[in-house]
């Protein structure tokens, strides 16, 4: 079967590789590029202490605000830590909760989708009646309100800088999985009428068979974009949350605490707003071109050369 | 139509009693209950005492009895006492809410106003200059985080250059200019955070029309783009804009409880901060509320005005 369609195509219109296309696009290449620095940043912070010093946790009152120079690059901070070595540090929580967060919202919203698509009727009635209920709601007071839970009343042991930041995971994802769901259900629909799940039933497999086997693999696609583009959302949502003191606690480090104390100093030493505030900027704005980059590559309305998949 | 819209009416209102009923339990769980606070500020009391006071407070009953006093009280306008500023909720809300309306709707009207000559002008043209460059500036605009951009703005214009307050508002009497002077930065904020987001649905709404095969029709008569655009494309691509502008209501909110915060204006949302700060549940769950209704409404206002002014739809609702 494979060998048939294959040799229709000739070597010289066979569409390029996947990543090729993407590599083609200016924006994919920006983006990955800001994600890969930022990451490696997040990889190098440890090797980046021991080089300059001062963790999250080591305060050095004789150093206090430093300008930048051999000994800090970019200088420290009120309570004489390396700059440069927090944000390394803040990177990886970022990074770790907008990546954490992103999946877990994907996953949920790729399950709705899923069984709204496919079920259809009054399933999927109620659940796209929810999604656009949790669309609709007002998306940072509601955050500030359960950030600011007591998860100890509820029987978890809700305290410790891990835990923080475990939290702002799951209250990103509770109401950041509509966008996800959508696009699944949009998707899941089209493809419920395509011959291969018509096969595939005709053969006797199972709906849960069905929607493992046949239509979980085909939305990977569209998943991706959403994910992408939800890493940025999530990492926007966790600086502001923890800039407004409800979300990573120190001492741990994240962007966002650090410009709360940045806007306290901004008359005293203003440049430690900047850094900060650039990191966040690079990371939403790196998930935002690559997830934009994926999406018009994995578009067929915009490929060219292309055979039709039929 | 008008059935759909009654329908649609009645379940924004199931919606807010479902919301309203989930704060009041999640509020329930934050941090230090009143009594737990007299505990703290009272170490004679036993645990009669305690058990005396939450009995007296109704504490020691069901959620949703508790929940279900809340509710006939607030519906008939007692949202009780605000721990935080000694006085009523209902007093203290109201100021806040036009203080929030002010900074949105000045904000809203600016954003539209820079964005919809935009995005037309990206579209006619698109992958001009124009188009590219408003295009990455709109981008750049909804990625950058709200409130850093709120403390760059202060650093240029209170800071280095000392034009303007920091933030606040004018206390005891003060001119005109002088309010004004204080709303430059937070609105502007909130202009710059909203205009990518809303560059992108106008510029996208007027694309999709400009190919419809009805414009090749208007532009083969030899109209003029000017005309082309106002008698053609303009009526059917604002209505989605207008939509999705309403739609938008909720992502505004939360831009605004940034703004707010950052720049000391008393808003709705710097309110609701400061209530789930401070402790103070009956103020934070009315802040949360009503900046839900608000959202909701606007969400019905979006359905509305859609089917208002765009005759397509008029059976779909």
């Amino acid at each position: 079967m494979s060998g048939s369609i294959r040799a229709s195509a000739t070597p010289s219109d066979a569409p390029r590789g996947f990543l090729a296309r993407l590599w083609a696009r200016p924006r994919a290449r920006v983006g990955g590029a800001l994600l890969l620095l930022l990451l490696l940043g997040a990889l190098a912070a440890d090797l980046a202490e021991a080089v300059w010093g001062g963790g999250p946790e080591t305060v050095d009152l004789l150093a206090r605000l430093e300008p930048p120079g051999l000994a800090h690059p970019l200088g420290t901070d009120e309570l004489g830590r390396d700059v440069l070595v927090m944000l390394l540090h803040a990177a990886r929580t970022s990074l770790a909760v907008g990546l954490g967060g992103a999946l877990l919202a994907s996953a949920l919203g790729t399950l709705v989708g899923l069984l709204a698509g496919w079920y259809g009727g009054r399933i999927d009635a109620f659940l796209m009646r929810l999604t656009d209920t949790v669309l609709a709601l007002p998306l940072l007071p509601v955050l500030v309100v359960l950030a600011a839970v007591d998860l100890g009343r509820l029987g978890f042991e809700g305290t410790g800088p891990l835990a923080s930041a475990l939290r702002i995971v799951v209250i990103v994802a509770l109401f950041g999985w509509p966008a996800t769901a959508r696009i699944a259900r949009a998707a899941t629909l089209t493809l419920a009428r395509r011959e291969f799940v018509l096969a595939a039933r005709a053969l006797g497999a199972s709906d849960g068979r069905v929607l493992r086997c046949h239509l979980l693999p085909n939305l990977a696609g569209p998943v991706t974009v959403a994910t992408t583009l939800a890493v940025g959302q999530v990492v926007l949502a966790e600086s502001v949350l923890s800039f407004l003191g409800l979300g990573i606690q120190p001492p741990l480090a994240s962007w966002g605490t650090m410009l709360t104390r940045a806007q306290e100093l901004v008359f005293e030493a203003p440049q430690q707003a900047l850094w900060p505030g650039l990191a966040i900027f690079a990371a939403v704005l790196g998930a935002n071109l690559l997830g934009d980059a994926l999406e018009e590559t994995l578009d067929p309305r915009r490929r060219t050369g292309t055979p039709p998949t039929r | 139509m008008i059935a759909g819209l009654l329908r649609r009416l009645v379940e924004s209102l199931l919606v807010l009693l479902l919301v309203a009923f989930a704060s009041y339990a999640l509020i329930g769980l934050m941090p230090g209950d009143p009594v737990d606070l007299m505990i703290a500020a009272d170490p004679r009391l036993t645990s009669a005492d305690v058990a005396r006071l939450r009995a007296l407070h109704g504490l020691d009953r069901p959620l949703l009895a508790r929940f279900l006093d809340w509710l006939a009280a607030a519906l008939a306008g007692d949202l009780g006492h605000s721990r935080l500023y000694g006085r009523p909720v209902a007093e203290v809300l109201p100021p806040r809410l036009a203080a929030t309306a002010l900074l949105m709707g000045t904000s809203l009207l600016l954003a539209l106003a820079a964005a919809v000559p935009a995005g037309i002008r990206a579209a006619l043209r698109p992958g001009g200059r124009f188009d590219v460059l408003a295009h990455l500036l709109a981008f750049a605009a909804f990625s950058l985080p709200s409130f850093w951009l709120a403390i760059l703005l202060v650093i240029l214009f209170s800071v280095v250059l000392g034009w303007l307050p920091p933030g606040g508002v004018p206390t005891g009497p003060a001119g005109l200019l002088d309010q004004l002077r204080h709303m430059v930065l937070p609105v502007l904020t909130l202009t710059l955070a909203t205009f990518g987001v809303f560059f992108r649905f106008v510029r996208q709404a007027v694309a999709e029309v400009l190919a419809e095969p009805f414009v090749a029709a208007a532009r083969a008569k030899g109209l003029s783009t000017r005309q082309l655009v106002r008698r053609h494309v303009l009526p059917v691509a604002l209505p989605p804009v207008v939509t999705v502008t309403a739609l938008h209501f909720g992502g505004l909110l939360s831009g605004a409880l940034v703004v707010e915060t950052v720049f000391a204006w008393p808003g709705t949302g710097r309110l609701l901060y400061e209530a789930i700060l401070g402790n103070d549940f009956n103020l934070a769950l009315a802040a949360l509320l009503v900046a839900t209704a608000a959202t909701l409404l606007a969400n019905l206002l979006a359905d509305i005005l859609h089917v208002r002014l765009d005759p397509r739809i008029r059976d779909a609702l």
